[in-house]
């Protein structure tokens, strides 16, 4: 309509972000073998296509929280959280701010000691983060969780779907501490194991992203309506 | 921000939340805060050419090996452990850095690792460690750059080949040699942890005890003729008894002398190995030292294998059966390890695992080249985890080079003979003597393109090298290689 803002369909953002993950994910599988091209579409892999697809989808979540932020007037500041935790993690994503931390933690008598406590070497110490963070990861988990149910509860569908990228989210994380006990395990026959998972884990938080940039761009929507219906 | 919950239940699942959180944290405080593990010491010896299925503890009925037995009461004992190379260099040199003989360029007797081939007695010198190693033959001395990385290195030959001028010392200088250096290590109150590599040659032929070993299971006969063989027949002299196996001219009793022979010499061992143990722990380090015992090779008896690829015994090197390929694997770890019991592994593993695991148990960084894996996942859940299905072997003795893999139900083993190519496929399920070729075209095709994808992966680090004279004829007389 004239002078009327378009915004996209949170329907159509989702089916595009779908069928990027799943590009994602046939590149991975198709170019794995190949000395080449492989690193630059491996899941796996860090400073490549999907590292920088996932840091962008994460970059739409924190922007699609922040419009949530615009658009409600009251009790907001929560999306603003959301948006700078999600902000994070894309800058997370391309910088492996985690990864960095990590090895310096593991590198003197605490990674000796964690090492010798989960059983893992050192080749897997950049997976162990899941565990040393997992406090962190916990009350995040918990405090979106207990957001999204404030805010979505009114809407059976949203509130469920809000739930289930936090889930593929926990997912992810689990998988990545099974393959670092994978990969301290056996380094010939594992490596399929350790691939799986990877792929797995990957591709659940490429998917999280896409469903939580969904879930955000419709309660954004749903709330235009309203307050378009409000007099 | 407020949050207008319609229930208490949130309230309980943030605070759940909260609490999870807490516990991990203080728990990961704890694992972390805690005092680092102390480095235990580390006592590798390496039998040279013992068969595991003459060790009482791998169910052998003669009793050749008491104090081994004893040993297993506090070890892991690996059922099915093969070594990566029938030849006492490539062999010996991949226990000592973890890697496949054509990555540390040992492939044949008389040649030497890669001065860039990092070994273990590097890392743990590193680390901190009193290193000393004490060899029992010349192939693996100075020349072969095995002495990497020891302060104290020393080579103890024994007089076995030499049948009638001997005394009875003359076979003991390494033991000896390892437990003085154990007394003089023990005495100050501060000391680094020891890495101590044992090499014993004792077992490898000729198979000629000093007493009472030399008679301890059968009567020997004295040197005698025997119809159809040249001069005076002596079972103590491995060639003589080679020549008159292969020439199927050897009376049977003569295989059992042999074998008591051979016996007699692990019980030898057994012995020795027991006085080390016990000094050990009359010094209060037994319950802090890792324990390794494991053999470089098997050695061939008197199986008959009706494929001619095989060659015949009595010998291991070039010979690609489970008698030459299987060896013994025990490792006692250390007490402060926290193993709740320790286990017969009834899983394959290879020898190119140890280094990886010694190095896990050590608790150093198992650095990313080493194409093994730690073993010590599986000994502390042996339910739980499962290990490499696939174990590969390659080695380039007297010029020929063989490369091969075993599982658990298949053997293929490729020949490399002056360009021409030969290979031999063991169903060794359903021919587990080892006699016959397997013409199966799926699997020989599965097994070479197998063994292609591993020679790319674990390829040549070294130029092919050529051996010094000196060493050429040290080895000859010693019966490695032939003239």
């Amino acid at each position: 309509m004239r002078g009327e803002q378009i915004y996209p369909s949170p329907n159509r953002v989702l089916i595009t972000l779908f069928l990027l993950d799943a590009g994602m994910g046939i590149l991975h599988l198709v170019f794995i073998g190949d000395p080449q091209w492989g690193p630059l579409f491996n899941l796996a892999h860090e400073e490549n296509l999907p590292t920088w697809y996932s840091s962008f989808q994460f970059l739409l979540v924190s922007g699609s929280a922040g419009y949530c932020y615009l658009i409600e007037k009251k009790n907001n500041l929560g999306w603003l959280v959301v948006a700078a935790c999600m902000l994070g993690l894309a800058i997370d994503e391309t910088l492996q701010i985690h990864e960095t931390l990590i090895d310096q933690i593991m590198l003197g008598d605490a990674g000796e000691n964690l090492r010798h406590y989960f059983g893992a070497t050192q080749d897997t110490d950049s997976l162990l983060w899941t565990v040393v963070f997992a406090p962190l990861i916990i009350l995040a988990g918990t405090g979106l969780a207990v957001f999204y149910y404030s805010r979505l509860r009114n809407n059976r569908l949203l509130f469920q779907l809000s739930w289930l990228p936090l889930c593929l989210l926990a997912l992810s994380a689990g998988l990545e501490y099974l393959e670092a006990k994978t990969l301290s395990s056996f380094a010939h026959d594992s490596m399929s194991r350790y691939e799986l998972f990877t792929f797995i884990e990957e591709m659940a938080e490429l998917i999280a992203a896409s469903l939580l940039v969904w879930v955000h761009c419709q309660y954004a929507t749903l709330k235009r309506v309203v307050k378009k219906a409000t007099p | 921000m407020t949050l207008a919950f319609k229930n208490n239940n949130w309230k309980w699942v943030s605070l759940a939340g909260i609490i999870l959180a807490s516990f991990i944290a203080i728990k990961l405080s704890f694992i972390i805060t805690s005092k680092t593990p102390k480095r235990p010491n580390l006592l590798l010896i390496t039998l040279d050419t013992l068969r595991p299925d003459h060790l009482n503890s791998y169910g052998y009925e003669r009793l050749t090996s008491p104090a081994i037995t004893k040993l297993v009461e506090d070890s892991f004992i690996m059922d099915k452990a093969f070594t990566v190379a029938t030849n006492s260099g490539p062999s010996h040199a991949t226990l000592l850095t973890g890697l496949y003989p054509a990555q540390h360029g040992l492939q044949n007797n008389g040649q030497k690792i890669k001065a860039t081939t990092p070994t273990l007695a590097e890392m743990l010198r590193q680390a901190g460690y009193n290193t000393a190693g004490f060899v029992g033959y010349f192939a693996l001395a100075e020349e072969s750059g095995l002495n990497k990385g020891f302060e104290e290195f020393e080579i103890n030959p024994i007089a076995s080949h030499d049948h009638d001028h001997k005394e009875p010392k003359d076979d003991l200088q390494g033991f000896e040699a390892v437990a003085d250096w154990l007394k003089s290590w023990a005495e100050p109150a501060e000391k680094s942890p020891f890495f101590i590599w044992m090499h014993v040659q004792n077992i490898h032929e000729s198979y000629d005890p000093p007493a009472p070993y030399n008679s301890m299971f059968e009567k020997i006969s004295a040197p005698q003729t025997l119809a159809g063989f040249e001069g005076e027949f002596d079972v103590r002299c491995i060639n003589d008894l080679a020549k008159a196996w292969r020439a199927e001219i050897l009376p049977p009793h003569f295989k059992d002398e042999m074998l008591a022979l051979y016996d007699g010499e692990i019980r030898l061992v057994d012995d020795q190995l027991e006085k080390i143990f016990n000094g050990l722990k009359s010094s209060g380090n037994y319950d802090d030292t890792i324990i390794v015992l494991v053999s470089d090779h098997g050695e061939v008896l008197f199986e008959n294998y009706e494929n001619k690829f095989y060659k015949q015994g009595p010998g291991h090197t070039g010979r690609y059966s489970d008698a030459s390929l299987r060896v013994p694997l025990i490792l006692k770890p250390a007490i402060f390890h926290g193993f709740k019991k320790t286990s017969r592994i009834s899983q394959m593993v290879s020898t190119v695992d140890l280094v990886p695991t010694l190095l896990d148990l050590i608790g150093l960084p198992v650095t990313k080249n080493l194409p093994g894996a730690s073993l010590v996942p599986v000994m502390r859940l042996p339910e739980k985890y499962s290990i490499p299905k696939n174990i590969f072997f390659h080695e380039k003795p007297y010029g020929v080079e063989y490369t091969g893999v075993r599982s658990e139900q298949w053997k293929f083993v490729h020949k490399l003979e002056k360009g021409r190519e030969s290979f031999l496929l063991i169903d060794l399920v359903g021919d587990p003597k080892e006699n016959h070729f397997n013409d199966s075209p799926s699997q020989v095709k599965a097994f070479k393109s197998l063994l292609e994808t591993w020679k790319k992966k674990n390829q040549s680090i070294h130029e092919e090298q050529r051996i010094t004279e000196e060493m050429r004829q040290a080895l000859i007389e010693g019966g490695y290689i032939r003239k």
